[in-house]
């Protein structure tokens, strides 16, 4: 029994021995290029958004102005100074409190809705015509119905977010669910793997990734989503916050809020991507 | 208690079994079988007895039906008509005593070569410890050579190496039955004389197989392996063309098998058999 225990000492440390290095020269340029490329788009960006300004004159600002007022903005993100006055942070922070909520509580309903309609054909029949008439209805055509069963604007806008974040979620679990290739099924029945082991080791792990797929596309959606619905809702938000802007006529908070919604929404999706990453595994030929 | 490879042992995973005195009735019987999908009649009127013990090779060309014919000892599909009897009991599913290595692999492209098998032991198996599962799992990935690897998921193994977990995983839960489906199909000549005495060496180990039923197109290795050969008619609806006797001592090593005059002989018979068969 000792050399049994020895022995997988000995492989286990050489197989967790073995380090991957990465040549410092290598982290250098691709630092380089990175940074290099980035530049190069912020460059053309500017270059393009310059000329618009010349052309239109005094009404659109240039990118020298607006990123003054835009540093400004970032530089105290947090200020409150009463019901109309508060710092761009604070906009954001309340958007995605909205995106947040509406996006949890539609993944509780999207992913069961989606397994049900992924597994069982009696399920597939009852809600899929559901999900096909709904999905593509304009989740701010939903707004008022939100008001009303809400009562509150606030709430309706995270009402807007919930159905929103439905449809890709429902649409990909399903698949997921359904796509188990029936190889996999045969191995589980061979095997005679119990139902709870069936769950966790064949059908969550296949349709994981598929699932992620879904959140990614719902909540890349309900942050542009949030926008619109906080335009109508007022209040608070970033949404609230571009249109207050518009209204004072102050296009420099306008475009800086765009930047900001732009660069929200890249961070959101490379967090429910970075998380995906860690589901994948690599394809079987 | 560490397993290696020897590769002075005589190549024959079933030298010390003495299958025609073990028992009369048969292991697997297969009677008046038909399996049709939908219009299409894959095979018909097929009959096969085989004993326990014994190993038998489904040999014919592709699309004839073996796989649909290996699938309906492992419960995976039922007749359209007729029975599929084991142990006298008419087999109405998939069961673990009745193992199958399947004609892709079938490994689960999330787990580690480790956990591919440990889940199968486990779910298996699931009277004995976790040690013993361990062990087990331990002891069927160092005969075929793959515990180095068994950390890595399918997807980063060549062919071969998928095929041997495959086998592995069917041998670590010791089935009475083993339904092999082209095996050794995606490797190459030379590899697969490695398998086969990884064969042995998984079948020394795990004392428990009875009987084998392999699927292959490889004559060689059919000879090599079995007891009878079956050779199938081309489909729609194949049957049984003939079933070869293989009347080669045991144990048999590859030469000797190589240099009897038998061989020859066998394979000719074979080759004819299937050399002939003309697509109707
Ligand atoms: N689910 C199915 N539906 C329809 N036809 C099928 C199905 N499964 C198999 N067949 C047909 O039955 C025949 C036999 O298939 P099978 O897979 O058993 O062949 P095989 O002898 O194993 O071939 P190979 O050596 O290429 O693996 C083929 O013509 C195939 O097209
Ligand atoms: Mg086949």
């Amino acid at each position: 029994m000792s050399t049994l225990t020895e022995q997988r000492v000995a492989v286990g440390t050489r197989v967790g021995g073995r380090t991957f290095e990465v040549p410092a020269a290598k982290i250098v340029r691709s630092i380089a290029v990175n940074v290099g490329s980035l530049a190069a788009a912020a460059g053309i960006l500017g270059l393009i958004w310059g000329i618009a300004a010349a052309t239109v004159g005094d009404d659109l600002p240039g990118p020298i102005a607006t990123m003054k007022t835009f540093f400004t903005l970032v530089s105290d993100p947090f200020y409150d100074r009463g019901p109309n006055d508060k710092g761009i942070g604070i906009q954001l922070g309340a958007s995605l409190w909205r995106v947040f909520r509406g996006f949890a509580v539609g993944t509780a309903v999207a992913i069961p809705l989606g397994v049900l309609i992924g597994s069982s054909e009696i399920g597939r029949r009852v809600f899929d015509p559901i999900v096909q008439v709904l999905r593509p209805v304009s989740p701010l055509a939903w707004f008022p119905i939100g008001l009303v069963t809400l009562q509150s604007a606030p709430d309706a806008a995270v009402f807007v977010v919930f159905i929103t974040s439905l449809w890709p979620t429902v649409i990909n679990t399903a698949f997921g669910v359904s796509s188990i290739p029936q190889s996999h099924r045969n191995v589980a029945r061979v095997f005679e793997f119990s139902p709870g082991t069936y769950l966790r080791r064949v059908v969550i792990p296949h349709s994981l990734p598929h699932i992620l797929v879904g959140l990614r596309l719902s909540i890349g959606i309900a942050w542009v989503v949030i926008v619109a619905a906080e335009m109508l809702s007022g209040g608070t938000g970033i949404g609230f916050y571009v249109w207050d802007a518009w209204n004072a006529l102050d296009l420099q908070r306008v475009i800086s809020a765009i930047l900001l919604i732009g660069i929200v929404g890249l961070l959101l999706d490379r967090v429910v991507s970075m998380i995906a990453h860690r589901f994948e595994y690599p394809e079987v030929p | 208690m560490t397993l290696t490879t020897h590769p002075e042992t005589p190549i024959d995973p079933f030298a010390d079994r003495r299958w025609r005195e073990t028992s009369r009735a048969p292991h697997i019987e297969v009677a008046g079988v038909e399996v049709s999908f939908g219009a299409y009649t894959a095979i018909t009127g097929i009959d096969l007895a085989i004993a326990r013990g014994e190993f038998v090779s489904l040999i014919g060309h592709s699309g004839c039906g073996k796989s649909t014919l290996l699938n309906l000892m492992a419960g995976l599909g039922r007749p359209t008509q007729g029975t599929v009897q084991v142990e006298g009991q008419i087999v109405e599913g998939p069961a673990a005593d009745r193992c199958m290595v399947f004609q892709h692999h079938g490994l689960l492209p999330w787990l580690s070569v480790y956990d591919n098998i440990y889940v199968a032991v486990d779910a298996a198996r699931r009277s004995h410890t976790t040690d013993e599962k361990a062990a087990r799992v331990e002891r069927v990935l160092q005969a075929v050579r793959m515990w180095d690897h068994r950390t890595k998921k399918p997807g980063m193994l060549s062919g071969g190496q998928r095929q041997r977990v495959s086998v592995a995983r069917a041998f670590a839960v010791a089935p009475s039955v083993l339904l092999l489906d082209e095996p050794f199909g995606a490797v190459d000549a030379l590899t697969k004389r490695a398998l086969h005495r990884e064969l042995v060496e998984l079948s020394s180990i795990v004392g428990t197989t009875e009987t084998v039923v392999m699927v292959t197109h490889d004559i060689d290795e059919a000879i090599f392996l079995s007891d009878r050969i079956v050779v199938m008619t081309d489909g729609p609806s194949a049957g049984i063309r003939e079933i070869v006797d293989v009347p080669i001592a045991r144990p048999r090593t590859l030469s000797d098998v190589m240099h009897s005059p038998v061989y020859i002989e066998l394979r000719d018979h074979l080759l004819s058999l299937l050399g002939d068969d003309e697509p109707r």
